[in-house]
């Protein structure tokens, strides 16, 4: 009897100290894309690895990039883009965005990781996007799951958002997965990016809880 | 009016010796040149005690003290020293005279603070031991500082304030002409004091005009001005090595040392490095050299060193290294108003320091900030670097041209492609995009530097494929080419 009642007893002082702790609110600043900021409850979130999965060729990722990149530069801020494959053209960006950004060549994925885990590790740039979609199939699923694990624990405990943009779903640890699907026809060339953003359709595939002990602090970029 | 002299005796060694004062205290022979002509120059104090004299071949010096250590005489590292010798006498006054090899003399001011012992401990810390003397007039400060040399006290610091005090001194501190020398010595005159009882017309009689500069520096009556020089603006270290470098372990630690004296001159002249220019010598003949621009000008040495090691990591030559050089430019602190939405970078020295791991994992021209050519010549433009401090006067963004449309995603190379037309491409087969097309727009006809032998000239297509994907296609001479996709 006295046994049993040990038992319980340690039973209860392991489940008081194994209790799931409520989540606390996330830090986050918004995006200034409605849809985006309403799906994350707020905008995007500081120290999180972000996903943005298009299986389109022509999905808007790239529009949502660098409206992303442009707000991050407005604000005083030096956003970063990883280049896996070399695809950004700077004669299509905005010549604002084109003053603030780093700009990373990369021609291997596993290159480009290295790039991003040296940005981590500096954490001075609150927006990283690490662009993976010119990177051929084979290429990234032959990166280790641990390579992804290290990335997202390293961007956790920071104020920085990474974003990483792939054709098909590839980070089995990110916070949130998103699924870029829009179709845009031959008149979209001539469009403000403003009203072609809205045409814009996004859906979470997956979004993490947020975790105790991330200090509750919302603002801009950074 | 009170003048003092600092003097660092056995200059030229003592300048040669600054990156390893360890050395000091071990016998060690400063060659005046290289080659069968070389003769001790000056040698330390454990070696003169071993019976090595200046003016001794190199091999009779070898004889006589078999550990004796060879240094050549380095022409750019006595001129860091006596940049340095300088630094320190302008701490104490401005009015300050380039007097010699390791002498300088100064207007000497205590009530703005001027002390003995500070002045030599600033000089001890710049790796130079000094001795300083004061006296009424630059020449008898110049025998003070020389007086205390030959003193053992713990400051080497000598006050004079009548010629009398000049007395015990030997003759020699005078330095009169050799032949004057000679017969001074026969006469057994072996000190000032006994030099200046002959009497200055008795001198004259019997040894003629050239003895009275002399005579005149031992009584103590030579008054002239300071050849007054202003503050040099030179941070420089630099080191001619007597064993070659292979290795990086060897060359940072020298490298910190010099850095360390460059922080500490600057430091005292309440500056910061904007710029760190590093230049190595090789063992061919060649150099290599190269500008560390400071991304928040800073006095830290464990910064500058990180920023040079980081750099240093991944610097390959071909041949050894045999001369390092170190200097730095000078800036004020820096002092920045941000706008009110704009933010400094957390930490700048971080930062300069990723951009170097980048610049070396994926070359210069791969890491920077985009800056598109003013040409309509596709994908043409060049790498900026990025610069961490925010411009004095930064576009805005209403200044600037924004972007219409979706942005293209370039191939680079371009993919090649086959398109069939029917006069406009209905068909795309390429390792990127496939399909039939349903929409086009274009031709755009461009062309450019018609007047050159690299004349270029395409024909652009706008294309919307049945599966959504909007591309760019070139037509060239040489065929079809897919540009990018439109996303």
């Amino acid at each position: 009897m006295l046994r049993a009642a040990k038992i319980l007893h340690l039973r209860e002082l392991i489940q008081g100290h194994l209790h799931a702790p409520p989540s606390a609110p996330r830090a986050y600043s918004p995006s200034g894309f409605p849809p985006l900021d309403s799906l994350l409850e707020g905008g995007l979130w500081k120290g999180a690895l972000f996903e943005f999965s298009s299986p389109a060729k022509t999905s808007g990722a790239s529009l949502l990039m660098h409206h992303l990149l442009r707000l991050s530069s407005q604000q005083g801020q030096h956003p970063a883009l990883i280049d896996g494959r070399d695809t950004f053209d700077p004669q299509s960006a905005d010549r604002f965005l084109l003053t603030r950004l780093l700009w990373i060549r990369c021609q291997k994925a596993a290159d480009a990781l290295r790039c991003a885990d040296l940005l981590l590790r500096d954490g001075n740039l609150p927006l990283v996007f690490l662009d993976l979609r010119g990177n051929s199939r084979e290429e990234l699923r032959r990166i280790p799951a641990p390579h992804w694990y290290r990335l997202q624990r390293m961007v956790e405990p920071t104020a920085v958002t990474l974003i990483a943009l792939t054709a098909h779903s590839l980070i089995p640890c990110a916070d949130v997965r998103l699924c870029l699907e829009s179709r845009f026809g031959l008149e979209s060339l001539e469009d403000d990016p403003q009203a072609l953003l809205g045409r814009i359709h996004l859906h979470v595939v997956r979004k993490r809880p947020a975790r105790l002990g991330l200090p509750i602090h919302s603002g801009a970029l950074g | 009016m009170k003048y003092a002299v600092l003097w660092a005796p056995d200059f030229a060694l003592q300048a040669v010796l600054r990156p390893e004062p360890e050395l000091r205290l071990q016998p060690v022979a400063l060659i005046n040149e290289q080659g069968p002509q070389g003769r001790v120059f000056q040698a330390t104090w454990s070696a003169l005690q071993e019976g090595v004299l200046p003016g001794m071949p190199p091999s009779q010096a070898q004889a006589r003290c078999p550990r004796l250590l060879f240094k050549t005489r380095s022409p750019a590292s006595e001129d860091c020293a006596k940049a340095a010798m300088l630094e320190c006498a302008l701490g104490v006054s401005p009015w300050v005279e380039d007097t010699g090899a390791g002498v300088c003399s100064l207007r000497w001011e205590p009530g703005f603070g001027a002390d003995p012992a500070r002045l030599l401990e600033a000089l001890a810390k710049r790796s130079l031991k000094g001795c300083l003397g004061l006296a009424p007039n630059p020449d008898l400060a110049w025998l003070a500082a020389q007086a205390a040399a030959l003193g053992h006290g713990p400051v080497l610091c000598r006050e004079i304030r009548e010629s009398r005090e000049l007395h015990p001194l030997p003759l020699k501190l005078l330095t009169p002409p050799a032949h004057l020398s000679e017969v001074l010595d026969q006469w057994g005159v072996r000190t000032i004091g006994d030099f200046v009882a002959l009497g200055r017309d008795a001198l004259l009689e019997r040894l003629g005009p050239e003895i009275s500069p002399v005579f005149e520096r031992a009584v103590g009556r030579v008054e002239r001005p300071l050849r007054q020089i202003t503050t040099p603006e030179r941070y420089e270290e630099h080191l001619d090595l007597e064993h070659a470098i292979e290795t990086l372990e060897p060359l940072l630690f020298l490298i910190r040392r010099c850095l360390g004296q460059l922080v500490l001159r600057l430091g005292s002249a309440w500056l910061v490095a904007g710029e760190i220019h590093l230049r190595l010598g090789f063992a061919s003949g060649g150099f290599y050299q190269r500008v560390f621009s400071v991304p928040s000008p800073t006095c830290d040495e464990n910064v500058l060193f990180g920023m040079l090691h980081t750099h240093l990591e991944n610097f390959r030559a071909e041949h050894p290294i045999t001369a390092l050089g170190l200097s730095a430019v000078p800036s004020r602190a820096p002092r920045q108003q941000f706008a009110l939405f704009e933010s400094a970078l957390r930490d700048p020295h971080q930062f300069f320091e990723t951009l170097a791991r980048l610049h070396a994992l994926l070359g210069e021209d791969r890491v920077g900030r985009p800056e598109p050519e003013p040409t309509r010549r596709s994908d043409c433009f060049r790498m900026r670097a990025l610069s961490a401090a925010p411009a004095e006067h930064p576009p805005s963004a209403e200044a600037l041209p924004g972007a219409l449309g979706l942005s293209l995603r370039r191939f680079r190379p371009l993919v090649a492609a086959r398109v069939q037309c029917a006069p406009q491409p209905v068909f795309v087969e390429s390792a990127e995009v496939n399909g039939p097309v349903l929409a086009v727009q274009g031709p755009v006809v461009l062309s450019g530097d018609w007047w050159d032998r690299a004349a270029w000239s395409h024909r652009e297509w706008d294309v919307e494929l049945r599966d959504g994907v909007l591309c760019r296609l070139r037509e060239e001479p040489g065929g079809w080419f897919v540009e990018g996709i439109y996303d």
